[in-house]
């Protein structure tokens, strides 16, 4: 075994971003099923884009066509929505694991020298997922600890690999050609490739989570994701870091004031010491509830209760207000 | 008696050495001469004879060189094309011009004899850096298409739009050497991240991750 060889440095040191760390508490919070809820409706599935065609290189079969009665067509729409619901799992969002805390299981001095490499022990027994699987590592001085995430990740690929991910890491996510990515609007791919290559603990996985939301936050690529599985792990990432602002903007732009309200909604879940936590939601009084949060907490107050004004005007007078 | 015909068939050697300096007497003939003077073989140093017939083997080598016909200038590809270019001419005006919107290979077609193609195209169509070949493969024709991880819309144009699989040489006809060229060109090009492609789903189960959720 090649455990020795480390990762190269720049992938573990990408640029620290001013971004906050997930800690077990904000992970708790987003496995809350109100959250999660709140999430998957923000999400907007959008079946046509779902149900798209997926290049993997199989090969294709012939669509099938039926006969059907109303009922029998509504009664398959629903299945199709209940499974667009299961596509839309989230990556979960959990912290990363910190490899310089390993946990040592034993220390025997009298190992000490019984070889020039490392030992590590897997177990394969079935149906233990990945992320619960028992690894661990002899070390030349005898010491037996747990393994690290590299060693967790080529150890899991050896024995059981994932379609799609690879042994080595791709090089797609180095600083630079993750950045052409991100300019060329890829948002998608990136987050797709990451989730199947990593474990959602690996500290490399926040780090390329970190990059390509801020990217989007900072160039308003939120359409991109939306009706993706990864669109509820970006409004989380924003409410976590407090940077709503845009996306809310963005939302009340296009007329989509429920939006709006479950974003703010979400907000409040994962900020409970902000200001505007405790304003609850009376059903019908969308548009206060809005404003309660941008007097309250926005930073980017004067654009957005600029807009605000009209778009409440609009909503009422029945005029459809249009896009940008 | 004996060290006279020694002496004899060395002065032999001599002269006869001097010979193949002066006239390019090939490896062949060499034997004859010797045979003829009935000497025992078991004294003339081999090493001699061969080192002396290299030089003469590579004189002639060289002189064949210089004698070779020119090489139809179409048909050189001693030189590739550095891959900047290539990238140029794929968006350039002369390749639309040429190719139109479809794929370099879609009017390609192979010569065999018979009504059906042999399952593998030819093992390449350059050798030593020449076309050796009337029906060049797609790629090998046009010296500007250089396979490269950054020539992507080259490359592209070998990915099935249909289900996102590599063709097969069936039915671009592209040989071999260049097929495999392909291949390794759009791997390194996926994994890069310059080639976009399609992921299995991957599914969680949230109970691995945080013990108490539903």
């Amino acid at each position: 075994m090649f455990l020795n060889k480390l990762l190269p440095r720049h992938l573990i040191h990408a640029k620290s971003l001013s971004t906050k760390t997930i800690t077990k508490s904000t992970s708790a919070l987003f496995f809350k099923p109100e959250v999660q809820e709140l999430l998957l409706k923000l999400t907007r599935i959008d079946l046509s884009k779902v149900f798209r065609k997926q290049k993997y290189g199989q090969e294709l079969k012939p669509p099938e066509y039926k006969f059907l009665t109303t009922e029998e067509v509504e009664k398959l729409k629903e299945e199709a929505y209940n499974r667009a619901i299961k596509k839309m799992q989230m990556p979960p969002i959990v912290p990363a694991r910190d490899d310089s805390k390993l946990e040592v299981l034993s220390n025997d001095k009298e190992l000490l020298g019984h070889d020039v490499c490392k030992y590590v022990f897997t177990d394969i027994t079935f149906g233990i997922s990945d992320a619960k699987r028992i690894i661990v590592v002899r070390e030349p001085d005898g010491l037996l600890r747990e393994a690290n995430t590299n060693e967790r990740h080529r150890m899991n690929n050896i024995y059981f690999s994932r379609p799609g991910a690879t042994y080595k890491h791709p090089d797609m996510f180095e600083e630079e050609n993750l950045k052409a990515l991100c300019d060329r609007k890829e948002y998608v791919f990136i987050l797709d490739r990451a989730a199947t290559q990593y474990e959602p603990d690996d500290q490399l996985y926040h780090n390329i989570l970190n990059t390509t939301f801020t990217h989007i936050h900072e160039n308003n690529g939120f359409d991109h994701l939306r009706s993706t599985r990864h669109f509820g792990c970006l409004v989380f990432f924003l409410a976590n870091n407090n940077i709503i602002d845009n996306l809310l903007l963005q939302n009340l732009h296009c007329n989509m004031i429920e939006d709006a309200v479950w974003l703010i909604k979400v907000y409040q879940i994962v900020n409970p010491e902000s200001k505007c936590a405790t304003v609850e939601h009376i059903q019908g009084k969308d548009t206060e509830f809005v404003q309660s949060y941008i007097d309250l907490d926005s930073s980017k107050k004067d654009i957005l209760s600029h807009f605000f004004p009209s778009q409440f005007l609009c909503q009422y007078n029945g005029i459809f207000l249009s896009c940008g | 008696m004996s060290f006279t015909r020694n002496l004899i068939c060395k002065l032999q050697i001599q002269k006869f050495s001097q010979n193949i300096f002066t006239s390019s007497i090939r490896l062949g003939t060499l034997p004859h001469c010797l045979h003829f003077q009935q000497t025992p073989l078991s004294c003339i140093p081999p090493q001699r004879q061969f080192s002396l017939s290299r030089i003469c083997c590579e004189e002639e080598g060289t002189e064949e060189n210089k004698d070779e016909k020119p090489v139809d200038p179409a048909k050189d590809r001693r030189n590739p094309v550095p891959v900047e270019i290539s990238i140029r001419y794929l968006a350039s005006e002369a390749y639309q011009k040429c190719y139109g919107d479809e794929p370099v290979w879609k009017y390609y077609r192979r010569n065999h004899k018979g009504m059906f193609a042999p399952k593998k195209t030819r093992k390449t169509c350059i050798r030593s850096g020449i076309i050796a070949t009337g029906n060049p493969c797609p790629i090998c024709r046009d010296e500007y298409l250089i396979i490269h991880p950054y020539n992507i819309k080259l490359l592209e144009q070998f990915i099935s739009p249909v289900n996102g699989e590599i063709l097969s040489y069936m039915k671009t006809g592209v040989c071999q050497k260049q097929h495999l060229k392909l291949l390794v060109a759009i791997t390194q090009a996926k994994n890069k991240g310059l080639i976009t492609f399609d992921l299995p789903f991957r599914e969680y189960n949230y109970k691995d991750y945080f013990p108490t959720s539903v």
